[in-house]
């Protein structure tokens, strides 16, 4: 048998098979058997089985923790599909099988009767891989139900602990940007290697599961706000790259520019950059300048004939807005980089969120969410902003929320497909008594198909003596 | 061995392959038949063991490799220890997985050979290693682990505050009835649809297409405009750079586009400072004759647009026409197309002081080119160092002067050429000599004279000495028909006859007399018997019924 990365129209085959059974199996999960859109699904999926079928003589589909074969070839997830991978494998991961094989070509009826089948599926626990393969054999569809696929051989570098990984990757990038920011602050060149060995961490991390990575931004530092601010900017960064489909060697590029972005502060002086109270004009002034202190030490910094573009221009532009309002001051209009785009509503978010000295009323997550939504297209990227939103939710991680059950709760995780509606750490009941609840998903739905919970405030997790970060890792550990 | 390590013999024989082709690398090239053999058995016994035994991971130390704390290669540290190289460029431990190929292992074995050259790069193994994404090899490095020493303090932490109930505030059981931070039905807020997906595609598309250079340069820009640091060394270093690379890849525009935007960038600068300095190292580097060649090829093959090659010239010769003449090859084919033509006689024209020194200066190359745009221009201020490298040691020095002085419309410059008709260099005496006869120079008569006066020299071509006799009939008209009349009955030596060639210079002479004497004379010639004699004296009469024809 051929698999069908052979060739290029083969490996199209196979994306077009995951998409096709994804809105196969999402119509029948909301329309009748006899709706035109499910029909119309079901055509789609039977066509795409049978070119298969043409091609390899089969048509099996398989899907793993991380992987979505077709007919034994990888079917690599893409921007378009992200969403898609996403779910179909947390779909047949609660189903607990590997995926289906058609021995024959199903007809448009079949495949309806097929979606219709396990698509309604989801959520009632109702069945196991066998009685699914039965019900399936007596409605006459010729397709075996595949077992989970096997657990990846024993790995020397598995690390159990994730939480505990995530955490030491950060906490690492944190130490590695205070040595970088501080010998450098004393003259010294930028030592590059060591944040470039944290940067790709982050960026493994992040590929690998990047809520953990995100949730620890809420790790404030209030003595080292400078350099958790990098690092978080570098997370959001990475992320939200990872999200609009940047390669593994671009979320590189994008999250050295990104935990570089404010090496200009190093030229700011101390009594500015760590003032108390509000910054005078002169202050504020000495401080706009720290875009061009930071390109111009990149660049006086670089090693000879290598020139460091991105880093250099995302220092120099991310207090840029997209109509070019900001600072610094330009001489003549420009177009942003795309990365210093990205940055710039990463650093805007963490700078907005993050409580300073200064600030006597830190913006919530979710107020900045708002800010953010209502600054696309004049200030920010719309399309990233969207896409920004999408990562964090309407209620980022770390938001402190009143619910309406008059529980109150920490957002612990995103919920891509229900970005306003996460999953929550229950930390206070009704009654006002603080407990260590559970983690719920605020999507769950009572017998009557209602919500169960709903967020209706954010409150200010200080005034309840809330630890949100520690709320964050105890959910994750 | 320790009982139950199932899988030491099978790391032992893995590093024993990895080991054999680090060595058979170093002693062959990449195409060589043993070290393809070495490495492709190498691949096939890893691969082997892998399948069977699972993932074999290794510790590093600086003399030896471990498996399950048992020695399976030791080596002093050296460059020639394969154990030493991985541990000086920080790595721990490394994994070999089931599933490894054959060009992952090859990727992994050239970047330690790579690091090995050159140690202390900023790009190091690990950094290699990470890019490469090798999917079958993992590894750890020396910050991981130390790292994994911290545990998190989860115990410490009191997320979850024990204290009294805290009873619902009255803004948040408010809470209830206000509208939502955000309508959380909108979809729109969050939701890539395809319109956007396409836009976020393109703009990546683009993104990618961008050399994101002319972004750098205008950052540098303004960096320089409004500096923040005293220093713009390193600026203008970078700046140098992206020449470099701009002139590696022929981007002649790039260059010139460089020096328009940054030059006004300089004004503050003082006279002789350092960032003057640096940028004038910029446009010398911009000037240098291999650059300059291959501006010329490029143009002469079309590759490069003659518009662009042009505005180059305009660009860099203004300051330092020396240079650029220096490195120009050929300016005369160059010059034959017009837009080129009207750059350097532009250039020159705006640089007169500059093209004086070159025409006069040391470099012939420099001095023939710059005679030649003096040619061009026919400004008299030339004149004199165009006479003054008529002096010059270099033939076509001289001759380069010459053709351009003829161009002045200047009684001064026949002076000088007149000088030239007992010129060494033969083509120089005959440009002298045409340019004497064509303007009757009637002042350089006692000049001819002499020559006409000397003996034949062997050394001279024939046609160089018709020439001579021509100038003096020209120059001499009526005045000189006598003397050459007695010329052409003169013997050379006792009983011997006229010499002939002798006899036809001389009815060339008298021909160019254009006096009634002389024409009987040369009519008498033609009736020589002597075949030479008589053909050009027939030459010099059928000149003349032309001559009269068109006159008619």
């Amino acid at each position: 048998m051929s698999p069908v990365t052979a060739s290029n129209p083969a490996g199209a085959l196979g994306r077009d098979l995951v998409h096709n059974l994804f809105v196969a199996l999402r119509s029948a999960q909301l329309y009748e058997p006899t709706n035109a859109t499910l029909q119309a699904a079901a055509g789609r999926l039977s066509a795409t089985i049978r070119e298969l079928h043409l091609l390899d003589g089969v048509a099996r589909f398989e899907v793993g923790r991380d992987i979505v074969l077709v007919n034994d070839a990888r079917v690599r997830s893409e921007l378009r599909s992200y969403t898609i991978h996403a779910n179909i494998q947390r779909f047949f991961a609660a189903l607990e099988i590997g995926g289906f094989e058609w021995t024959e070509v199903p007809d448009d009826g079949e495949a309806a009767r097929f979606a219709g089948i396990v698509g309604r599926l989801e959520g009632t626990g109702a069945t196991t891989p066998d009685r699914l393969a039965i019900s399936l054999a007596e409605s006459g569809i010729g397709v075996a139900v595949l077992p989970p696929r096997p657990e990846a051989p024993r790995d020397p570098f598995e690390d159990p602990n994730r939480r505990a990984r995530a955490e030491r990757t950060y906490r690492h990038s944190v130490a590695v940007t205070r040595d970088l920011m501080e010998s450098t602050r004393t003259g010294r060149a930028l030592q590059r290697f060591r944040v470039r060995r944290a940067v790709q961490s982050i960026v493994d991390q992040v590929l690998e599961d990047e809520t953990l990575l995100v949730g620890l931004t809420n790790l404030r530092d209030y003595d080292e706000p400078t350099f958790t601010h990098s690092v978080n900017v570098c997370i959001f960064a990475v992320s939200l790259g990872q999200k609009i489909g940047l390669t593994r060697l671009e979320l590189y590029e994008l999250g050295m520019a990104a935990l570089l972005h404010d090496i200009g502060k190093v030229d700011v002086p101390h009594e500015v950059l760590n003032k108390a109270g509000a910054l005078t004009r002169e202050e504020w002034s000495v401080m706009r300048r720290h875009t061009r202190y930071g390109a111009w030490r990149l660049v006086a910094d670089r090693t000879p004939g290598s020139m460091p573009i991105h880093e250099m221009l995302v220092a120099f532009e991310h207090h840029l807005h997209l109509d070019l309002t900001g600072y610094p001051n330009l001489f003549s209009d420009r177009r942003l980089c795309f990365y210093s785009k990205i940055v710039e509503i990463c650093d805007s978010y963490d700078a907005g969120t993050t409580p300073r000295v200064y600030k006597s009323d830190p913006i919530t997550p979710a107020q900045m969410i708002e800010i953010l939504d209502r600054g696309k297209g004049v200030r920010w990227d719309p399309i990233l902003i969207k896409a920004f939103i999408s990562l964090l939710g309407l209620y980022p991680v770390g938001c402190y929320c009143l619910l309406d059950t008059m529980e109150k709760a920490v957002v612990v995780a995103a919920d891509p497909e229900n970005v306003h509606r996460p999953r929550v750490k229950l930390v206070y009941d009704p009654s006002g008594n603080p407990q260590e609840g559970p983690v719920v998903s605020l999507a769950e739905r009572d017998a009557g198909g209602e919500f169960m919970r709903t967020v209706i405030k954010v409150l200010d997790p200080e005034r309840d003596g809330i630890d949100v970060a520690g709320a964050f890792l105890a959910s994750a550990g | 061995m320790k009982p139950g390590s199932e899988t030491l013999k099978p790391a032992a024989e893995l590093v024993h392959e990895i080991v054999r082709v680090f060595k058979v690398r170093r002693l062959y090239a990449a195409a060589h038949p043993q070290r393809v053999e070495v490495e492709a058995a190498a691949a096939g016994c890893i691969q082997e063991l892998l399948a069977e035994f699972g993932a074999i991971d290794l510790a590093i130390s600086e003399e030896a490799l471990t498996h399950e704390e048992e020695t399976v290669y030791r080596h002093p540290p050296g460059p020639e220890s394969l154990a030493f190289l991985l541990f000086r460029e920080g790595l721990r431990r490394v994994a070999f997985y089931p599933g490894l190929e054959p060009a992952e292992l090859a990727t992994f074995l050239d970047h330690v050979a790579a690091t090995a050259l050159t140690p202390g790069t900023e790009t190091d193994l690990v950094a290699r290693l990470w890019e490469s994404n090798l999917v079958h090899i993992r590894y750890a490095f020396v910050e991981q682990l130390s790292d994994q020493e911290w545990v998190p303090p989860a115990a410490g932490r009191e997320p979850f505050p024990e204290h009294a109930p805290i009873p619902l505030r009255d803004e948040e059981l408010q809470a209830i009835e206000e509208p939502r931070l955000l309508i959380e039905g909108d979809a729109t807020l969050y939701f890539l649809d395809d319109a956007d997906l396409a836009t976020l595609q393109a703009e990546l598309d683009d993104e990618k297409s961008r050399t994101l250079v002319p972004e750098s340069l205008t950052c540098l820009r303004e960096l320089l405009m409004e500096p923040v640091h005293e220093d713009a060394g390193p600026l203008l270093a970078a700046l140098a750079e992206v020449q470099a690379s701009y002139l590696e890849q022929d981007d002649f525009d790039g260059v010139r586009t460089i020096h328009a935007v940054f030059e006004p960038c300089l004004q503050r600068s003082p006279e002789g400072s350092a960032d003057r300095a640096a940028f004038a190292d910029m446009r010398r580097s911009a000037l240098e004759p291999a650059v300059l060649a291959r501006l010329a090829a490029r143009v002469d093959a079309g590759a490069t647009d003659e518009a662009e090659g042009a505005g180059y010239y305009r660009a860099f010769g203004g300051e330092d026409l020396r240079a650029l003449l220096s490195g120009v090859p050929e300016l005369k084919k160059l010059c034959q197309r017009p837009i080129f033509m009207e750059a350097f006689a532009a250039l020159a024209e705006t640089n007169l002081p500059a093209l004086r020194a070159a025409i006069a200066g040391d470099d012939p190359d420099v001095a023939c080119a710059a005679a030649y745009l003096a040619s061009l221009l026919a400004d008299p201020c030339l004149i004199e160092p165009l006479g003054a490298a008529l002096g010059s040691a270099e033939s076509r020095v001289r001759l380069e002067a010459l053709l351009a002085l003829k161009q002045f419309q200047d009684r001064r410059t026949i002076e000088y050429i007149a000088r030239r008709i007992d010129d060494p260099d033969p083509a120089v005496r005959l440009y002298a000599l045409r340019h004497l006869i064509a303007h009757r120079h009637a002042a350089a008569l006692p000049r001819v004279a002499e020559l006409v006066e000397r003996p034949p020299d062997q050394g001279r071509p024939l046609a160089e000495r018709r020439l001579v006799f021509e100038a003096y009939g020209t120059l001499g008209g009526e005045g000189v028909v006598r003397t050459l009349a007695a010329r052409l009955r003169l013997r050379r030596g006792l009983l011997r006859k006229l010499d002939p060639e002798e006899a036809a210079c001389v009815v060339v002479g008298l021909a160019a007399t254009r006096t009634e004497t002389g024409r009987a004379l040369v009519e008498r010639a033609a009736r020589s018997r002597h075949p030479l004699i008589q053909r050009v004296a027939r030459q010099a009469m059928e000149a003349w019924a032309e001559r009269a024809a068109t006159a008619t």
